[in-house]
């Protein structure tokens, strides 16, 4: 697997609640996303830096679905992915922007 | 000067470590230096795919090359190493072999050369064929150049084969279990190559004696130390691996350098499918480690003892049978002589005091008293003949008889007896010749014997003689002396002829004046001449008469000399009155009844029946004082008397001649006139069930001689007034009508049945009253029935003849056929003024069915002789079972084990759970029940039905024939089921021996069988032909060479069952050795060629071989008359493989093999087969190919493995396939500009690498971002269902596909799972999937089927 495809989760670089993910995010490492955003989820609202993800399933869009509805949050995401998260119908329950 | 590269060319291995070893450090020194001997053969040893070895210098230092590595094992890397230190162990046998070279320069060659290598961790048994070649250095010897094979694999498994075949040979030799212990483990003894050592162990009662034991020097022989126990109660095998550790040192056995430490304890199955027989140890060599096929190996070992052990005891309990029989006669003869002197005592006691009784009556006795002293005194003296000729009998059985042979003149003495017989034979109104002339010469005979034999001859002439009379005659024929006794008699059935002279057997159904005897006279006769040294044969015809002819010969040199002596001077003169006295016991009893005694007014009539003359009498005496008493002599006079005068009771004995007692009440009983006469019936029979058989027969009493006066008088009276208390009241309402016991009526001269009587009613179900009953009568069989021509012959001939018997099938009312025998005559009828027929009919129906069930039993054997599976004998016995009865419904259920029984009936598609519950209750309760045993349960309302189970060594079998409720079955159906049902039980067993030797057969091929672990993209299947034992020469094998080329392989032998096979494993690996050794396709061809031409059963295989690189797709092939191969595009487009065909192996020796390449692009199909896969019965192969290439089209985008079993069950015959089948498919995975196949297994995982394959295919060509990110998205999701619906089901592999068609992408995902509808989804993952995947692709279908789920996707190229 190249480091395209790898999946990496940090901190945003702002320092504002919130994490930046990176890479494809598939039923393998789906649970480490949600473990990752468990963690982030510390203020009234968190940002989800979603820019840099290439592949997106709905193994992680039921992670993001799940998440959403407890916590406040602001999703990015790239053009490309854009149509995917509003044909799962994510952008009728959480803030979406798209980069 | 080399560079490292240049001198070590190539990407392997070897190559590598070449490059990477510091020579310079190292006694050869830097490679640049090195001689260019040395070089160039490294250079060759390193490119070659061939097992190479380089030996170098004075050490024979080592170098070799990747295809070596894994001949070494662990003894890899050796780079360098002196050969003495890598080849150690063997260094004995190859180092003065290499030596040997060096010195002379001369090659060498060997083959299948054993070498005990030790290269996984022990010593092992190995074989190779390798020559050494001597390398040159300037004008010396270098070097050692070395090709090798291991042929390991192929010496072993011929060597285990052999085994099997000696082993196979001791099945069924042997005549007890101890002699086929030995057998069988003298064949192991001769296979200790591969079976170290084996202990039989058969079970006993509390213990397992070792029976036999080979190889193991008598060690551990008891059952300490093997599981013997827990093998024989689990019935399943173990594996032991530590012999020395169990056993505490090393066990002796083998041919193998060091002791066995490896076995296996096997069961030794019975054959009945119960417990084992016993168990059996298997030492496996040391040589060789117990692996799979080693053990698949012992197991058929196992099964062989198994076989033969089955096959001793079956023979030993058979043996045993015959010496119990015997065994059980001579104890019969031993009891029947000390009985007979037991009844001696007390009979002497009785006619002794008898005789001075007579003797001292004064001359004015009362006849009565005289009478009944007479009576006393004849059958005393009857008695006391059955006891001597018992007495006689058992001597002559057990040789113990004193002879007295004496010339006697045997007109004379043969003339005297039968004088005695002259008063008897008058009184019974039968004329009387003796015609004795006197012979020429004198005949030796012991006087008492000659006496018996013409005694009971005669005696039994008057038995069976009503009219007409009787002859003795003596002459002289061919210089004997003949005797002859001839009577006008009722005859012997021809049938009965070869048993009259058997002891204690009585002719039956055949008329005789008395039932009495006991079936041992004509036996004595036939022995007591036969110590004269003469024969006695029967000549008789049925209602014709009887000739006994007694030959002896002249003179006393065939009789033993003490036993003989001259004339007695003076002959004793024959006594007549003695004479008459002792041939009384011959002739007492059967006197007819005199007239009967005068009625007196208002007592009860009492019919007495009974054959024996002084019963009667005495009967009479009893109850004349009390009733008028009428006499009958035996049932049917009895019958008669009774239906002409209705008796009030009636007495009768069970055995008489003609009619016994029981058939008596049973006509009584059927007959309206006489339905209610009580009947006491008498019997000398005391056990209880005869006297249950006497009441359930209608008798109202039964009474066990010898009764006293009292109690007989007793039981009549008890008896008449229960009846006349019973028939009071219904006296009147039976008004008789039906005068006529038979069948009668009446035809006009149109064939009109202008009358008919009851009987005629009751024959065929239609009302008497309904006449007239014009042609076509209501009673003849349908226009279309099978039997309507016999009807219409019959009705020609009835119109036609003036009088006539023909026997007709006419339909009863109820449908039932019933075969008539019809009478008829013309006569002129005054009353009507015309020509009328009167006719009478017989009911012949039992006497038809008897001869077509004849019939059927000859059909049966018939039938059974083709069947070989025990499903086909089952199948096969139903029909004929079904017929043999004409059921309307015939099932048979066979049970294995307690599972569900396998069904078959003469409804299509029968099944247990489809059966009515009644059926399954018989079937059921005929499986309880003991095998062979006939059932017919009480008729119901659906039918009547008879039915049998049969035991076999698998199981049980159970058969029901269902007729029409009326049909009613008899002793003769149960005797003819039994009887069938016999051979069906040895037709199943011979058919269950044989699926048995089936399944060894398959065993051993399927180890023949190429891997089945096999590279990714493959798949393969073998199927055996339907009928038993056609394991046929089909084979396949995949080859990974050593280069990542594949070699394949598929080949057909010609023939079927072991030798096919055999030819085929040796063509196999012949094949496979070839194809390691680089040859390309047609020079494997042409070597196999040469080959073939020298296997017995090899020549004229066909074949189909090709070398395929899967990196680029190419594959070289050749073909020796074998089906083409077919490759299919994943577009569609299919090509046969028809180029480079040729004749098949060896058909034409030294021609040129052809060889052509094909091209499979990514996502291509290969299909190689044999060609039972295509050919159907009726068609051109070319057709079926056709066929088969049009199916593999239509699934060519399924997974591997569910792609070949699809064609596999499409193209099987419903009874399966006619021949056996090969298959070897194979898909090309990768991907190129246009096209892309990938395949995945069910783990997540697998996920990435389908979308890496996925997204740089799409890259490649040229799709937009956005619609190469949707269809990324749609696929995962696909996939991601694929990987969790196959996951449920088995570990398959899904296929991901992707093509070009002009402008369009086509993406499609196949898995072998089923997908659930999305509405009734619970899993919201899921939900999201199939919304994903129709949103971002639209147009995208998802078919979900039992075999598996296709998404489909289709994206534009220019779309973004």
């Amino acid at each position: 697997m190249t480091d395209g495809t790898k999946l990496r989760i940090r901190p945003l670089p702002d320092g504002r609640p919130g994490i930046a993910v990176a890479g494809e995010i598939d039923m393998t490492n789906a649970e480490d996303l949600r473990a990752a955003l468990v963690t982030a989820a510390q203020g009234d609202s968190v940002v989800v830096d979603l820019t840099a993800v290439t592949y997106l399933g709905s193994a992680g869009l039921s992670v993001l679905f799940a998440f959403v509805s407890t916590v406040r949050a602001e999703l990015l995401v790239n053009e490309l992915l854009a149509p995917t998260v509003s044909i799962a119908g994510l952008d009728r329950v959480a803030r979406i922007a798209t980069v | 000067m080399h560079s490292p590269v240049e001198a070590f060319p190539g990407d392997g291995e070897m190559a590598a470590r070449m490059r990477a070893f510091d020579w310079p450090a190292s006694p050869l020194g830097a490679p640049d230096t090195w001689d260019p001997g040395l070089r160039s053969a490294v250079e060759i040893c390193l490119t070659s795919r061939f097992p190479m070895i380089v030996w170098w210098g004075p050490e024979l230092r080592f170098f070799y090359n990747d295809a070596y590595r894994s001949l070494l094992g662990s003894k890899h890397p050796a780079l360098g190493k002196p050969g003495s230190e890598v080849w150690g162990e063997i260094w004995h046998i190859i180092g003065p072999m290499l030596e040997g070279v060096l010195e002379t320069g001369e090659a060498t060659w060997s083959d299948d050369m054993l070498l005990p290598i030790a290269r996984h961790g022990y010593r092992e048994e190995t074989y190779w064929t390798y020559s050494y070649s001597p390398l040159r250095a300037g004008d010396r010897i270098g070097g050692v150049f070395t090709a090798v094979t291991e042929t390991t694999q192929r010496v072993v498994g011929e060597r285990r084969l052999a085994a099997l075949r000696d082993l196979g040979a001791q099945v069924g030799a042997a005549s007890s279990i101890a002699e086929a212990c030995d057998l069988a483990v003298a064949a192991i003894a001769r296979a200790a190559a591969d079976v170290a050592g084996a202990v039989v162990y058969l079970r006993g009662e509390h213990v397992f004696p070792a029976a036999s034991t080979a190889g193991m020097g008598g060690q551990p022989t008891g059952i300490a130390g093997w599981p013997v126990e827990a093998v024989l109660r689990t019935g399943e095998p173990l594996v032991l691996g530590d012999l020395p550790e169990r056993f505490g040192g090393p066990l002796p056995g083998g041919t193998w350098e060091r002791p066995p430490t490896e076995a296996m304890v096997l069961p030794l199955r019975g054959e009945t499918g119960a417990a084992p027989l016993g168990a059996i140890v298997l030492a496996a060599s040391s040589g060789r480690a117990l692996d799979q096929p080693y053990r698949t190996f012992l197991a058929l070992v196992a099964d062989q003892v198994a076989a033969a052990l089955n096959a001793a005891a079956a023979y030993e309990s058979q043996a045993r049978r015959v010496t119990e029989l015997a065994e059980l006669d001579r104890a019969k003869t031993a009891f029947f002589s000390n009985i007979s002197h037991e009844f001696r005592t007390p009979l002497t006691l009785i006619m002794g005091p008898l005789e001075e009784v007579r003797a001292a009556l004064p001359p004015a006795t009362d006849d009565a008293l005289r009478e009944s002293l007479d009576a006393m005194h004849r059958n005393g003296l009857r008695l006391g003949k059955l006891v001597n000729t018992l007495l006689d009998f058992s001597r002559l059985q057990a040789g113990r008889i004193e002879a007295d042979y004496e010339p006697v003149d045997l007109g004379a003495v043969t003339a005297d007896l039968a004088s005695v017989f002259r008063s008897a034979v008058e009184s019974a109104g039968l004329t009387f010749t003796v015609d004795c002339a006197a012979l020429s010469r004198p005949v030796h005979v012991d006087r008492e014997m000659w006496e018996k034999v013409v005694l009971n001859l005669l005696s039994n002439a008057l038995k069976f003689t009503f009219d007409g009379g009787i002859t003795v005659a003596v002459a002289e024929q061919d210089d004997r002396a003949v005797v002859r006794v001839t009577d006008t008699g009722t005859g012997i059935p021809a049938d009965e002829v070869p048993r009259l002279f058997e002891r204690f057997h009585r002719v039956q159904g055949t008329r005789s004046r008395s039932y009495e005897g006991s079936g041992i006279g004509l036996a004595l006769v036939q022995e007591l001449v036969a110590l004269h040294g003469g024969t006695v044969e029967v000549d008789s015809r049925v209602d014709v008469g009887t000739t006994f002819t007694v030959r002896l010969p002249f003179g006393a040199g065939h009789l033993p000399e003490e036993k003989t002596r001259r004339a007695r001077p003076e002959a004793p003169p024959p006594v007549q009155g003695v004479r008459a006295e002792s041939a009384l016991p011959y002739i007492t009893e059967w006197q007819p009844p005199e007239a009967n005694p005068p009625q007196v007014a208002g007592h009860a009539r009492v019919l007495v029946a009974d054959d024996n003359a002084d019963m009667r009498d005495y009967l009479q005496r009893l109850l004349s004082p009390h009733y008028n008493v009428l006499l009958a002599g035996d049932g049917k006079a009895a019958l008669d008397l009774a239906r002409t005068a209705t008796p009030d009771l009636i007495v009768s004995d069970v055995m008489m001649p003609l009619l016994d007692g029981l058939a008596l009440v049973a006509e009584l009983r059927a007959d309206p006139r006489t339905a209610r006469v009580p009947v006491v019936l008498l019997s000398a029979r005391a056990r209880a069930e005869d006297s249950g058989e006497g009441l359930a027969a209608g008798a109202d009493d039964y009474l066990v001689k010898p009764f006293s006066a009292r109690d007989l008088l007793d039981r009549v009276r008890a008896n008449l007034m229960l009846a006349r208390l019973r028939n009071h009241h219904a006296d009147w309402r039976d008004a008789l009508v039906n005068s006529l016991q038979d069948a009668f009526f009446v035809l006009d001269t149109d064939g009109t049945l202008v009358e008919a009587n009851d009987a005629f009613g009751r024959m065929l179900g239609y009302p008497v009253d309904g006449a007239p009953y014009p042609m076509p009568h209501p009673w003849w069989p349908e226009p279309d029935s099978e039997d309507r021509p016999d009807v219409d012959d019959a009705v020609r001939h009835v119109m036609t003849e003036s009088r006539g018997r023909i026997p007709v099938p006419l339909r009863h009312a109820d449908g039932r056929r019933v075969w008539v025998d019809v009478t008829s005559t013309w006569v002129f009828d005054p009353d009507r003024q015309q020509r009328v027929m009167v006719g009478t009919l017989r009911d012949i129906t039992g006497e038809r069915l008897a001869g077509e069930r004849e019939a059927a039993l000859a059909r049966l054997t018939a039938k059974l002789s083709e069947a070989d599976t025990v499903a086909d004998v089952v199948a096969g016995g139903l029909v004929e079972l079904r017929a043999a009865w004409r059921a309307r419904r015939a099932v048979a259920a066979t049970w294995h084990g307690n599972d569900e029984p396998t069904v078959v009936g003469t409804a299509p598609r029968t099944t247990w759970d489809g059966l009515d519950q009644a059926s399954r209750g018989v079937l059921a309760g005929l499986r309880l029940g003991r095998s062979l045993q006939v059932v017919t349960p009480e008729p119901t309302a659906a039918g009547a039905g008879i039915g049998i189970s049969l035991e076999y060594a698998d199981g049980r079998v159970a058969f029901w024939l269902e007729c029409a409720p009326e049909r009613t079955f008899g002793a003769e159906d149960r005797a003819l089921l039994a009887l069938l049902g016999g051979y069906l039980g040895q037709a199943i067993n011979r058919a269950h021996r044989a699926d048995q030797q089936r399944a060894v057969a398959l065993t051993l091929q399927r180890s023949f069988l190429g891997p089945t672990d096999l590279p990714d993209g493959f798949a393969v299947r073998y199927e055996p032909a339907v009928r038993p034992l056609e394991v046929g020469g089909d084979w396949y094998d995949v080859v990974a060479l050593p280069d990542g080329r594949i070699a394949l392989v598929v080949g057909d032998c010609v023939g079927s069952g072991l030798p096919a096979a055999t030819a085929m494993g040796q063509l196999r690996s012949a094949c496979r050795a070839l194809l390691l050794q680089s040859a390309g396709p047609a020079q494997t061809l042409t070597a196999l060629d040469r080959f073939a031409a020298l296997v017995p059963d090899a020549f004229c295989s066909t074949l189909l071989c090709g070398v395929l690189d899967p990196r680029d797709g190419t594959l070289r092939y050749s073909s020796a008359g074998h089906p083409p191969g077919i490759v299919v595009h994943q577009d569609g487009t299919a090509a046969p493989m028809d180029g480079a065909r040729s004749v098949p192996l060896a058909a034409a020796p030294g021609i040129e093999r052809p060889e052509a390449t094909v091209t499979l692009t990514p996502g291509a199909l290969l299909l190689l087969y044999t060609d039972g896969l295509a050919e159907r019965r009726g068609e051109a192969m070319s057709q079926g190919i056709a066929a088969v290439s049009a199916a593999l089209v239509g699934h060519r985008l399924a997974p591997i493995d569910p792609l070949v079993d699809a064609i596999m069950e499409e193209f099987r015959p419903a009874q399966g396939y006619f021949d056996d089948v090969a298959v070897l498919a194979y898909r090309r995975l990768g991907q190129d500009a246009t096209r892309l196949a990938h395949s995945f297994g069910s783990t997540p995982a697998e996920l990435a690498p389908v979308r890496q394959a996925l997204r740089s295919w799409t890259e490649r060509l040229g799709l937009g971002r956005q619609v190469s990110s949707n269809l990324l998205i749609a696929v995962g999701e696909a996939c991601a269902n694929a990987i969790e619906h196959a996951h449920r089901f088995d570990a398959r592999r899904s296929l991901l596909s992707g093509w070009c068609d002009g402008d369009d992408v086509h993406v499609v995902i196949t898995d072998s799972g089923r997908w659930r509808p999305s509405g009734s989804n619970p899993d919201p993952d899921r939900g999201h999937g199939l919304r994903l995947i129709r949103g971002l692709v639209p147009g995208s279908t998802i078919d979900s089927t039992q075999a598996g789920t296709t998404v489909r996707l289709r994206v534009r190229i220019d779309d973004d």
